[in-house]
């Protein structure tokens, strides 16, 4: 799953202070229901709405999945503008600057005449947007205990509930950042840096666009959190789907590093670079954040262990597009070497690292059709990522039982979204994880004996509907909202088919974005 | 590399990554066109070719779309709202922006119909009283004034223009548009906008 729906994932709590948040989403679900039912059309994060004009469909098919518009502006980093309040606080002279490049192509820049034009007629509204998920999870089966705050079934929780920075901040800087409240897990946490407030998805873009020759290019830079949170397309881990996953419900134990594992936990810089707005290339590396570094940040630190050296992450997509066709096809990876931790329930008060590393090897290809009908979105996506694990640390403290193994993750998906106002979107996915057995990883399986593989796969089916979509408001553009209803089937659990039913789970939310 | 020197160099990088190649189109006003309509212009999925276009027929259309005259789907959906806030004086200084950029053909259309379509627009379908195109968009399709530019935009976003005018939807008010396009079938509009997309 990727780090947004990880991202809407809770951790756990006190049982008053569940209650107190029940009783504030209740409250946040009336109000909200009332504004579906007595106002109008809103977007997806309303900052950026703010900023561009643009209702939320022009850039999403559904939230947060992209339509090409919307690949471009996180491309041009965020700060494409044209609405109705100012981009950036700085003053402006935009009439005079695009005069003086009109001028400059026709060869006699020193000619200009134009006189500054200040634009006092805007105001700026920083870019600051929340939002809050309130979601009902039923499994097929009651969760395994311990599940204090909640109940072993049928609990309503609101998580997360985030406030982003989501806009310009200069003409060629923007950003996306998130801090989010995670609801505590069932069961509680499993060390003592849990925590329910942490930094989220956080993405600073520079970008800038020129001409050589033939050549079309925006380029750029990224620092961002979490490798592929910066990527264009929602093929990737960090902006996969589901977007919205209970906080509840059991998913797979085992997953490819670059799903997520590092989110939040690491630092990057890349640079990147768009071509004839046909060929995106792209190289970021990436370090752990110490130790103290993370928990000021609200990040577990012994969530992952800690990259040695910096971890590369490379991305080549080629996106052809005719009409109201866009295609993408592309490759991405990371390589990374982890120390594992010495001591994750920080039992002896340590907070080192093993002297070996594990090495992952993560090499990802993933595809990408959409069409853009009078009145739908019809998208098909598809990723392939191939892990290969050489196991230094674990197999010698005896956390492996193989040197080496392999983990490989699919997903192949369907999406159509139906209508700009009143949106249906209806989405089917199937997911299939395989890898080696390893009795240690994975344990043994109780009925024949065998060492366990990490394989689980099944389908996940969503229908949303987005109620305000392309038009405008009395509230435009301050509010939008999202109802889904998504249920997840496995073929496969953690290695078995045993009792994999029983985490069949059923998940009825609300996503609100102010 | 210590944290606090990652942070550093993330700093600097951000500092000094502005000095780079500028170029004309590089500001934030061009931005917020070339976002939608591609990074020189060229067009980009439905919306279309800026480059080359003649500049009084831009401006013509920010107009209309700002004052809500023209009002097909796509251009409710993204026009209306990205010319809303667009002051005239900035509106003319982005034509005349996108007018100097050198065109680049579409070459999207089907090929085996170019020719039906070259036919129509230079002569017209006499027996259905259909003008010759090329009388008011010019020999190589090139406009003048504000009548637009049409050799070498996409072939979807043509054949999408000449289905609109036959139904309903409004643009240039004035324009003879409505009335010599909404006689065109779709073999015609499906000629027309494949040969169009290949002239220069």
């Amino acid at each position: 799953m990727g780090s947004a729906a990880r991202v809407l994932r809770g951790r756990s709590g006190r049982y008053r202070r569940a209650c107190r948040w029940l009783a504030v989403g209740a409250a946040a679900l009336v109000a909200g229901l009332f504004i579906i039912a007595f106002a109008s059309p809103v977007h997806a994060l309303p900052s950026f709405a703010r900023q561009t004009g643009q209702p939320c469909g022009a850039c999403h098919t559904d939230f947060p999945a992209l339509t090409p518009y919307g690949r471009r502006f996180k491309l041009l980093g965020y700060t494409a503008g044209g609405g109705p309040f100012k981009t950036t606080p700085f003053s402006s002279n935009e009439a005079q600057s695009v005069r003086a490049e009109y001028d400059k192509l026709r060869g006699y820049a020193a000619t200009t005449t134009a006189q500054p034009v200040h634009d006092d007629s805007q105001t700026y509204v920083p870019p600051i947007s929340m939002m809050a998920i309130v979601g009902f999870t039923h499994t097929q089966a009651p969760l395994p205990p311990p599940t204090d705050p909640y109940s072993p079934n049928d609990n309503t929780v609101l998580s997360p509930f985030s406030v982003f920075w989501g806009g310009a901040i200069t003409r060629d800087i923007g950003a996306f950042a998130q801090v989010t409240y995670n609801a505590v897990p069932a069961g509680g946490f499993g060390d003592p840096f849990g925590h329910t407030w942490t930094w989220d998805n956080t993405d600073v873009r520079f970008a800038r666009t020129a001409s050589f020759g033939p050549l079309d290019l925006v380029y750029g830079i990224t620092a961002n959190n979490n490798p592929t949170v910066q990527d264009l397309w929602n093929t990737t881990p960090a902006w996969g789907f589901p977007y919205a996953a209970s906080t509840l419900a059991n998913t797979p134990a085992t997953k490819t590093m670059i799903e997520g594992a590092f989110a939040a936990h690491v630092g990057g810089v890349g640079a990147y670079t768009m071509i004839n707005d046909l060929l995106y290339l792209e190289v970021t590396g990436y370090k752990t954040l110490s130790f103290s570094q993370q928990n000021a940040l609200g990040t577990d630190p012994f969530g992952v262990g800690q990259i040695g050296g910096i971890a590369p992450y490379w991305r080549v997509a080629l996106e052809p597009h005719w009409g109201r066709h866009s295609l993408m096809v592309g490759t991405f990876g990371m390589y990374s070497e982890v120390h594992p931790w010495v001591d994750t329930s920080f039992a002896t008060w340590s907070t080192a690292v093993q002297p070996l590393a594990d090495k992952f090897t993560d090499l990802g290809f993933d595809t990408q059709y959409q069409y853009q009908g009078d009145d739908y979105w019809l998208t098909l996506r598809g990723s392939y990522i191939r892990e290969f694990q050489r196991l230094d640390a674990s197999f010698a403290s005896l956390a492996a039982a193989n040197p080496t193994n392999l983990v490989n993750s699919l997903k192949l998906q369907a999406s159509v979204a139906f209508g700009g106002d009143n949106r249906i979107v209806l989405t089917g996915q199937y997911f299939n994880i395989w890898g080696t057995a390893d009795p240690t990883l994975y344990g043994i399986d109780a009925t024949t004996g065998l060492a366990l593989t990490p394989n689980s796969d099944g389908w996940t089916a969503e229908v949303a509907y987005i109620p305000f979509g392309l038009s405008k408001s009395p509230l435009w553009p301050w509010f939008n909202a999202r109802i889904g209803l998504q249920y997840n089937y496995y073929n496969k659990f953690n290695g078995t088919t045993v009792g994999a039913h029983d985490n069949n789970s059923l998940f009825l939310h609300a996503w609100f974005a102010m | 590399m210590k944290q606090s020197n990652l942070w550093l160099a993330l700093f600097l990088l951000a500092l000094f990554a502005p000095i780079g190649p500028v170029r004309a189109g590089d500001n934030d006003e061009v931005r917020n066109c070339t976002w939608c309509h591609g990074t020189s212009g060229q067009g980009y999925m439905v919306a279309p070719r800026l480059a080359g276009q003649r500049p009084q027929y831009i401006e013509s259309q920010i107009r209309d779309f700002h004052d809500h005259i023209r009002d097909a789907p796509f251009s409710k959906q993204y026009m209306w709202g990205a010319t809303a806030a667009l002051q005239p004086d900035r509106a003319r200084a982005l034509a005349q922006y996108f007018a100097t950029i050198e065109p680049k053909p579409a070459n999207d259309g089907n090929r085996a119909s170019a020719a039906r379509g070259r036919t129509v627009y230079m002569e017209g379908i006499p027996e259905a009283n259909i003008v010759a195109c090329y009388a008011c968009h010019g020999p190589n399709a090139e406009g003048v004034r504000d009548i637009p530019r049409l050799g070498g935009l996409s072939y979807a976003y043509l054949r999408s223009r000449l289905e609109q005018w036959g139904q309903g939807y409004h643009s240039t008010p004035g324009s003879p548009m409505p009335v010599v396009a909404s006689q065109l079938g779709p073999e015609e509009i499906e000629a027309l906008a494949s040969y169009l997309s290949f002239v220069r």
